[in-house]
């Protein structure tokens, strides 16, 4: 337990030292969130109504550009090698890894949340549910790259092919995740939808380290 | 020391193929002969939409068998994993590209039906949805088995993605309805209409088991070509060590 | 500590293409084996497939007289130190040997990073707090080098560790082979440079497996 958390550690520490790269997944986040305005008109009942889903197709195509980091740079500076080569259980250091890619993104988002509501005009009685269906749904995203990050961790980069795997994956979470929040703004039941958020976020948390794990150790080129 | 490739009797399996092969070709055009025979002449215009209606006699057993394809090489990835037999392996390889098309063709199928009928080419109806996310999972795993320049690597590779797929297809399919009819309320889009009268069941059935001889007889065919490259393979690597 | 190292027809494969195949040698506790060979002749395949980082095609790996079946238990045996030097640029020195450490888990066998010299033995004493994107190639590898002395165990498996490594530097890891070599390790080397180690086999991997 202790190594476990000793390696959290570091995980965070490096993601904290490397915030450059994660400053450019906020501005991407801004720079959609920005430009829809743009695209669609300034119509207020418009943007309001597309307010979440438009949220969370940015914090999907954020989650998807941060894929890299999971196992790519490990990959390629040899530090995979050292994991593959530990006695200690691999599925427990991938877990550490998945758990600090969990919180950046959670913090980047909690930050980004509140500028992103405000310049859309999103009903506030929604933001609650929103950040729900985030604090459920962004998770069920990183678990579920990590387990495509991992099976393509020794080919050539190509985001083209990690966005193909994850599409028929990601697009059942975005269905619930903004039925949720258009629930909320209905006025209408919203704990079913988060319900099945956290039933497969509680599915795959114990499940993913050890697909992970199992995969980094047969999938390697 | 001789190199021997590592599967699980080939040489049975091709002798198998072979004989099956003729059986379920001929089979193949019988049933496809007596299942166009149903579907164009011998069964009823729909009372709503009329001769066109009979394009669901090529899209609707396009879609079963598109699903039952993605299914079986599921099945087939776990077995694979499991008691590692390479055959299973070589299935998927085969049966990908046929699932893909016939998904690919349940999708064109549909949008030429959908055009005469609600003035669309594509509607987002719930069944047309999961189809296209099916036709992505197959797209997936077909550029997925290709990245890898090792076969046993790509074929694991694949296995997992079949797997993780083949749990997430019931998924997709309910979050896909309940997204249709949250944003549909009024209109029902079903591209069968409510129900299937009798007199169009015959002719459906009949043409999804013409599409499974079918399905078949490709599918033993492209196991054999996969088979006979893997060998041509073993001994290119061979004879390259031995220069 | 000891053991005999047996290879017996070994064979791999990457991708498409059979890098080695009908390799054998054995090698003794003490023992040292320099395997030469030109880039792309499969040196660095050899040591994964040692380290039970790769299946072997073909062939089967021997220790202590006994098979290895169980690849978890060779990695457990194995020091590892690759092409790449497994450095982070964000994390310091001192942090990257904790980070290695935390990596092998709490207590690897006979190690303190604040044990006396342990930096200076390295010549790396005054970089400790420095960032690692801050150190040169040949520090970064003798940072690499740390790694050998972190955990106890009896078969070192070396990628070309000399490279750009400076006079002084190869003494170093000259002296910890030989240090590691009397304690009754062995050690597996691939190189394509012309290294003087005594008393050390011979292994060539350029199309001529023997």
């Amino acid at each position: 337990m202790s190594d476990f958390l000793r390696l959290l550690r570091f995980d965070l520490r490096l993601h904290a030292r490397q915030l450059t790269e994660w400053a450019a997944l906020v501005l991407f986040f801004i720079i959609v969130v920005l430009l829809l305005p743009f695209a669609i008109g300034p119509e207020p009942d418009l943007l309001r109504r597309l307010a979440s889903g438009l949220i969370w197709l940015a914090a999907l195509l954020m989650s998807l550009l941060a894929l890299e980091k999971l196992f790519v740079t490990d990959a390629r500076d040899g530090t995979l090698d050292l994991m593959l080569l530990s006695p200690l259980p691999l599925p427990l250091i991938v877990f550490g890894k998945l758990l600090a890619q969990i919180f950046l993104m959670l913090l980047v988002l909690a930050l980004m949340i509140g500028p992103a509501a405000l310049l859309l005009g999103m009903n506030f009685s929604v933001l609650p549910v929103l950040l729900a269906s985030l604090a459920f749904g962004v998770p069920v995203l990183v678990l579920l790259g990590g387990i495509a990050a991992a099976v393509t961790v020794g080919l050539q980069r190509n985001p083209a092919l990690l966005t193909l795997l994850l599409i028929p994956f990601y697009i059942p979470v975005l269905v619930f995740a903004v039925a949720a929040c258009d629930a909320a703004l209905m006025g209408a039941q919203v704990t079913p939808h988060l319900l099945l958020l956290g039933a497969m976020l509680a599915l795959l948390l114990p499940v993913t380290p050890v697909v992970i794990a199992v995969v980094l150790r047969n999938v390697q080129e | 020391m001789p190199f021997t490739p590592r599967f699980a009797n080939p040489g049975k399996f091709l002798r198998l193929a072979d004989r099956v092969m003729p059986w379920l070709g001929a089979a193949a055009l019988a049933s496809f002969a007596v299942g166009i025979y149903f579907a164009l002449y011998a069964s009823p215009p729909d009372y709503q939409q009329g001769e066109t209606v009979r394009i669901m006699y090529v899209h609707v057993p396009a879609a079963w068998l598109g699903l039952m394809i993605y299914v079986t090489m599921a099945l087939a990835a776990g077995i694979g994993l499991i008691a590692r037999h390479a055959l299973a392996d070589i299935f998927c390889a085969a049966a990908a590209p046929v699932g893909a098309v016939l998904t690919a063709l349940c999708l064109v199928t549909g949008s030429i039906w959908g055009e005469p009928t609600w003035g669309a080419w594509w509607v987002w109806d719930a069944r047309l949805t999961s189809v296209l996310i099916l036709f992505l999972l197959y797209c997936g795993y077909i550029v997925l088995r290709r990245a890898f320049d090792d076969h046993e690597k790509g074929g694991k590779a694949g296995a997992v993605f079949l797997l993780l797929g083949v749990v997430n297809i019931p998924i997709i399919h309910f979050s896909v309805q309940w997204w249709n009819t949250l944003h549909q309320p009024a209109s029902v889009f079903r591209m069968q209409g409510p129900s299937i009268a009798p007199g169009m069941l015959r002719p459906l059935l009949v043409m999804a088991l013409a599409y499974i001889f079918y399905v078949g007889f490709v599918i033993l065919l492209r196991m054999k070509m996969e088979l006979l490259a893997r060998r041509i393979e073993a001994v290119e690597m061979v004879r390259e060590e031995e220069v | 500590m000891g053991g005999v190292l047996e290879a017996k027809s070994l064979a791999c494969r990457r991708g498409k293409r059979l890098v080695f195949r009908d390799l054998g040698f054995a090698v003794d506790g003490g023992g040292l084996l320099l395997v030469r060979g030109r880039n792309g002749s499969g040196k660095s395949s050899l040591l994964r497939v040692l380290a039970g980082l790769l299946p072997a095609f073909e062939g089967e790996m021997f220790w202590g007289g006994a098979p290895v079946r169980d690849l978890a238990a060779q990695r457990a045996r194995v020091a590892y130190i690759g092409h790449c030097d497994a450095v982070k640029p964000e994390l310091t020195v001192a942090e990257t040997v904790a980070y290695w450490r935390a990596l092998r888990g709490s207590n690897p066998k006979g190690f303190d990073a604040r044990r006396e010299n342990f930096f200076e033995s390295f010549g790396l004493e005054e970089l400790r707090d420095r960032p690692v994107r801050m150190l040169s190639a040949g520090q970064k590898r003798r940072l690499a080098l740390t790694r050998l002395v972190v955990d106890d165990v009896p078969l070192w498996l070396l990628d070309e560790p000399a490279t750009a490594l400076d006079d002084k530097a190869q003494t170093l890891l000259a002296g910890l082979i030989a240090k590691h070599r009397t304690k009754g390790g062995i050690a597996i080397v691939a190189t394509h440079q012309k290294a003087d180690f005594k008393n050390a086999q011979h292994l060539a991997l350029d199309g001529d497996n023997a």
